[in-house]
């Protein structure tokens, strides 16, 4: 698998991504040993706006989207000792953080009740050493039918759930499920991921 | 573990965008706790969320945030202040990413009876309705469908209905156009985690009457 290669080390560097050059992955192994708060302040600019952005997409607001990305990254300054590189890409595990707060958070009642799921050891997350580039992902994207591209789109961009899109669609929830199957597998493919 | 039943493809995408309803996404976080396959699966959701990330503008955060978490840093106590570790090894049978909640062990819940045989107990959840449901053995659930997504993972025993027999560690992710009908089929009966996000469908009258005294 080759997703995300770039973000790890820079292949194909977006302007913004010029001064990014450093694997993250490294950065992550050594800030456990040194606890330099410069080093960590490369990662927070770098992940910020993009966990931002991430959160703000599945329908948090800006105040609350902010909270939860300094949560997750203090999180991460954190659990740096627990990071095994082996095991899961620096932004894989660092999304991991930040999708689970953000899961947890909806948990309105009683939310310190439940184990936080980011306090849950994910043992042998197997293939997210595997790095895909976007260029990839985006003509896989755009090699989707309209309709499974746009389903996609709901569950990523819009973070709505099966039964809401199928409201939004006008479709039935199995027919959500199956084209959202179909294009998982085709996606999977063409990062190099499923069978 | 080795499971026989799989949360939907579909399912697991959504989970991995983040973007399930908490309920759902609990149930599919306690499988996925113990299925190496879903964990792979999982993983490749969250490539192809960071790829998609990637093309996205990203959101700049607010001037003092920077400022703000230097400071936070430099806080006393910041090191130590990380969440517990999840007990691991203590014995019990409830899934320890329940254990906060329900303690280790399902036999010492107020279980809360629903009908001969039946027994359940609701967990707190903001989207969807998330419960324990304990079957006697032998017992017949009413037949029913769904107007929603449900989920449905077997913690103890094992139950066989129309789709198939479901053993400990198994999830039924069944879309709403199925009917079925679940009988506990060990002697030991069984428990499951079941996230609905919709109410059911009975066909019986008296299950339907009696559906709002059990939030179904």
């Amino acid at each position: 698998m080759v997703c995300l290669r770039l973000v790890e080390t820079s292949m194909e560097l977006k302007p913004d991504q010029a001064v990014q050059k450093q694997d993250f992955r490294q950065i992550l192994v050594e800030l456990a040993k040194s606890r330099d708060k410069k080093l960590f302040m490369q990662l927070y600019d770098y992940f910020s706006p993009r966990l931002k952005s991430f959160l703000v997409r599945k329908g948090a607001n800006e105040e609350l989207a902010e909270e939860l990305v300094q949560e997750a990254l203090l999180s991460v300054w954190r659990k740096t000792s627990s990071y095994d590189p082996d095991k899961a890409t620096a932004s894989t595990w660092i999304f991991r953080i930040a999708r689970n707060l953000w899961i947890d958070r909806l948990r309105k009642e009683k939310p310190d009740m439940l184990s936080p799921l980011n306090s849950y050891p994910e043992a042998g997350y197997t293939p997210s050493l595997a790095v895909c580039d976007s260029g990839r992902l985006k003509e896989a994207m755009d090699a989707l039918p309209q309709q499974q591209a746009q389903l996609v789109y709901k569950v990523y961009y819009e973070g709505k759930s099966h039964r809401e899109i199928a409201e939004d669609m006008d479709m039935p929830i199995g027919s959500v499920k199956s084209g959202l199957r179909l294009a998982f597998d085709k996606l999977r493919v063409r990062i190099g991921g499923g069978s | 573990m080795n499971c026989n039943h799989h949360p939907d493809d579909s399912t697991l995408f959504s989970y991995g965008a983040g973007s399930l309803p908490d309920s759902l996404a609990m149930v599919v976080a306690c499988h996925v706790a113990v299925c190496e396959q879903c964990q792979g699966k999982v993983a490749d959701t969250e490539q192809i969320g960071l790829g998609l990330v990637e093309q996205e503008p990203h959101q700049p955060m607010s001037s003092h945030s920077r400022d703000r978490i230097l400071d936070m840093l430099s806080e006393p106590g910041i090191e130590n202040s990380a969440m517990p570790a999840v007990q691991h090894e203590s014995e019990g049978d409830v899934p320890v990413l329940l254990r906060p909640l329900l303690g280790n062990r399902f036999s010492n819940l107020h279980w809360r009876t629903m009908a001969p045989g039946m027994k359940q107990f609701i967990l707190p959840a903001s989207r969807g309705k998330l419960r324990l449901l304990k079957i006697a053995p032998g017992t017949l659930l009413p037949s029913h469908g769904h107007n929603g997504s449900e989920l449905t993972l077997v913690l103890k025993g094992s139950y066989s209905d129309e789709l198939g027999r479901f053993c400990t560690g198994d999830v039924a992710d069944i879309d709403p156009d199925v009917t079925h009908q679940p009988v506990a089929d060990t002697h030991e009966g069984c428990i499951c985690l079941i996230a609905t996000d919709g109410p059911l469908r009975f066909k019986g009258l008296v299950p339907r009457l009696l559906q709002p005294f059990f939030q179904l």
